[in-house]
């Protein structure tokens, strides 16, 4: 019972998660669409290719946090 | 006698599937790249489907090559050959890789392996892909004209993915040498 109980909470996660994937992927299409449009808008932030580059290396860093995090909170 | 499968997705995936695509979509929509001299330059998005695979398995290597294609300047390739990179990588590292036993000699074959699937895989697949829109012959452009820019980039795809890897083993099962998908 209590197996059964744990086995559906987690698979409704996981549905939730599934559905939630999909409107990030619907998301990321309206901003493409909307806004980006195949380009490159911050390729060259205040001119310098080196602010683009730090900001990039940033953003890397958040996103493995935010990796290890869900690795941490999941496994 | 019980049988047990692995999900095909658990919240581990769901979780990762999003923060490597939330990365890979935000690189290439916001056009950040590491410019490393003139005209090179390397666009962190396009590693996380591979990185994803590598992680979480074929499933997430998809997805993150889709929230990587979707921003792309030309989706119809990218939309095709980012999700095809997620899967190739994922069955390469739990395959290939993680089954060298003995770390000091994993890197090094890790080190070969990326060089060549950049350099044998990855570059004459998207180079094949914008020759059939016309954008230049897949012969010469592979593997002389554009040579030189896949042999560099494929050292700093090294570079990177032996960085995140070494930061985060974990992730990537890279101590306990067995894939965590």
């Amino acid at each position: 019972m209590v197996a059964s109980t744990t086995g559906s909470k987690t698979s409704r996660t996981v549905v939730v998660g599934v559905v939630g994937l999909i409107v990030m992927l619907v998301v990321f299409w309206i901003i493409r669409e909307a806004w980006q449009k195949g380009g490159r808008p911050f390729q060259k932030i205040m001119g310098s290719e080196l602010i683009s580059s730090i900001v990039a290396v940033v953003i890397l860093i958040i996103a493995l946090a935010a990796v290890y995090y869900v690795n941490k909170r999941t496994k | 006698m019980s049988s047990t499968s692995k999900p095909l997705l658990t919240s581990r995936h769901v979780g990762l599937a999003a923060a490597f695509g939330a990365a890979g979509f935000a690189f290439r929509a916001s056009g950040l790249v590491l410019s490393l001299f003139p005209p090179l330059v390397i666009d962190l998005g396009a590693l996380m489907p591979c990185l994803a695979g590598m992680a979480a398995g074929p499933i997430v290597g998809i997805i993150v090559g889709i929230a990587r294609g979707i921003p792309s300047g030309l989706p119809q390739v990218d939309l095709i050959l980012q999700p095809f990179k997620g899967v190739y990588w994922s069955y390469v590292y739990k395959y290939v890789i993680l089954k060298v036993k003995n770390p000091k000699m994993r890197w090094p074959i890790f080190w070969i392996v990326t060089w060549l699937l950049q350099f044998f895989v990855e570059a004459p697949l998207f180079v094949f892909a914008n020759s059939l829109l016309g954008f230049y012959p897949f012969y010469p452009t592979w593997p002389i004209t554009m040579g030189w820019y896949n042999a560099i980039y494929g050292v700093f795809q090294i570079v990177i993915f032996s960085a995140v890897i070494a930061a985060l083993p974990a992730i990537f099962g890279w101590k306990e040498g067995k894939a965590p998908w």
